[in-house]
């Protein structure tokens, strides 16, 4: 396994097992792991600008914020509300990743 | 009883219905599977074990300012992923969470199997996943 | 695949998910139960679950409700002394420890691992599965 795909369900700004797995994510890609949170359902809300600022330190680490674009567009969220380094996907690319035996997958 | 098929990824869905969308990242999910030629299976538990009970029929009750229009029950719509996709979607229901809940009457097209065939069916898997709590 | 030498990784965040609609059926009662079909396996308790690693000696798994005494509920600890006897391994993570305070966390069940910030996700890999439950 090379890469690490960690998808987070709920808003982890507001919920403490959310952020917690953020920061695992966070350890991971600090550690040097190629690292992606795929964020869907109401965790798209933690790709604002300013939501939760352990997503900015994932960044900062060298993780990958992916977006799952229906999950947004269904909560009023265009990418341009998003942050910036965020990608907003289709499911397509999480069910790539997860057949990819490349990638290890963990869901929260 | 059946023996487990060799599948490229297993979804189980802990979480139940009508509290996020978990249930309808899951069909998503399992839609986009399938699409890219995976081989695919469905545990579910706790509440999840619902989706596919017999009492649901085939449709929602009624929206009565839109009479006319059906609305599927996912029972019916994980039958027309099954039926979509035959020989590649196989669905498994816990015989202990479904009987715990009185749900234990499911559509014929999935399998109740028992909690401790669980571990046997992640390892037909190339990967299992973890999808809610119970 | 999962062995003894690969063992899975659950990890348990919420706690305290049912009682009388549950009792013994909890995600301790699933989690045992894997432990025992994969031969062994890594729990990590996280949040208020860390609880459930924590002596808890004035609770009484029984409540009345009218004319019934209901002693089937839920008891974590004895669900997690089980499992440490049945060879699986129990992580709390540190920092759920101190936020109950020293004196809670001085009652943590002996067997019991405790995981700095960080230390269980920097061995995701070693795993041969991860799963919330």
């Amino acid at each position: 396994m090379t890469e690490l795909l960690l998808v987070q369900s709920d808003d982890p700004a507001h919920s403490p097992g959310g952020e917690r797995f953020v920061e695992d994510a966070l350890h991971l890609a600090a550690a040097g792991h190629h690292t992606s949170l795929f964020l869907v359902d109401n965790a798209v809300f933690a790709a604002l600008p300013g939501a939760l600022p352990r997503v900015d330190e994932f960044l900062g680490a060298g993780g990958h914020v992916l977006v799952d674009a229906f999950s947004a567009q269904q909560r009023s969220l265009t990418p341009d509300d998003l942050l910036a380094r965020a990608r907003t996907v289709e499911m397509d690319d999480l069910a790539a990743r997860l057949l990819d035996p490349q990638t290890k997958v963990v869901w929260h | 009883m059946a023996p487990v098929p060799r599948t490229d990824v297993l979804l189980a869905v802990f979480g139940g219905p009508h509290r996020t969308d978990l249930v309808s990242t899951t069909f998503r999910l399992a839609h986009a599977l399938l699409d890219r030629g995976a081989t695919l299976q469905v545990w579910t538990c706790g509440d999840a074990t619902g989706l596919t009970r017999r009492s649901l029929g085939d449709s929602k009750p009624r929206n009565v300012v839109d009479w006319t229009r059906d609305h599927p029950s996912t029972a019916a719509v994980a039958r027309g992923l099954i039926a979509d996709h035959p020989g590649r979607l196989h669905w498994y229901v816990c015989r202990f969470c479904s009987d715990e809940r009185g749900m234990g009457d499911q559509i014929p097209e999935v399998r109740r199997r028992p909690p401790f065939t669980f571990h046997e069916h992640t390892q037909a898997a190339g990967k299992a996943l973890t999808l809610g709590v119970c | 695949m999962t062995t003894p030498q690969n063992p899975a990784l659950v990890l348990v965040d919420r706690a305290y998910r049912g009682s009388v609609e549950t009792q013994f059926a909890d995600v301790l009662y699933i989690i045992r139960e894997l432990n025992r079909q994969t031969g062994g396996l890594h729990l990590a308790l996280r949040g208020h679950a860390v609880t459930y690693a924590v002596a808890a000696p004035e609770y009484e798994p029984s409540v009345h409700l009218g004319s019934r005494t209901l002693d089937t509920l839920p008891d974590p600890r004895r669900s997690v002394r089980t499992m440490l006897d049945e060879g699986a391994t129990v992580w709390v993570e540190e920092a759920d420890l101190q936020r109950i305070g020293p004196k809670a966390a001085s009652r943590l069940l002996p067997g019991t691992r405790t995981a700095a910030p960080g230390e269980l996700a920097l061995r995701w890999f070693s795993y041969s599965q991860v799963w919330f439950m």
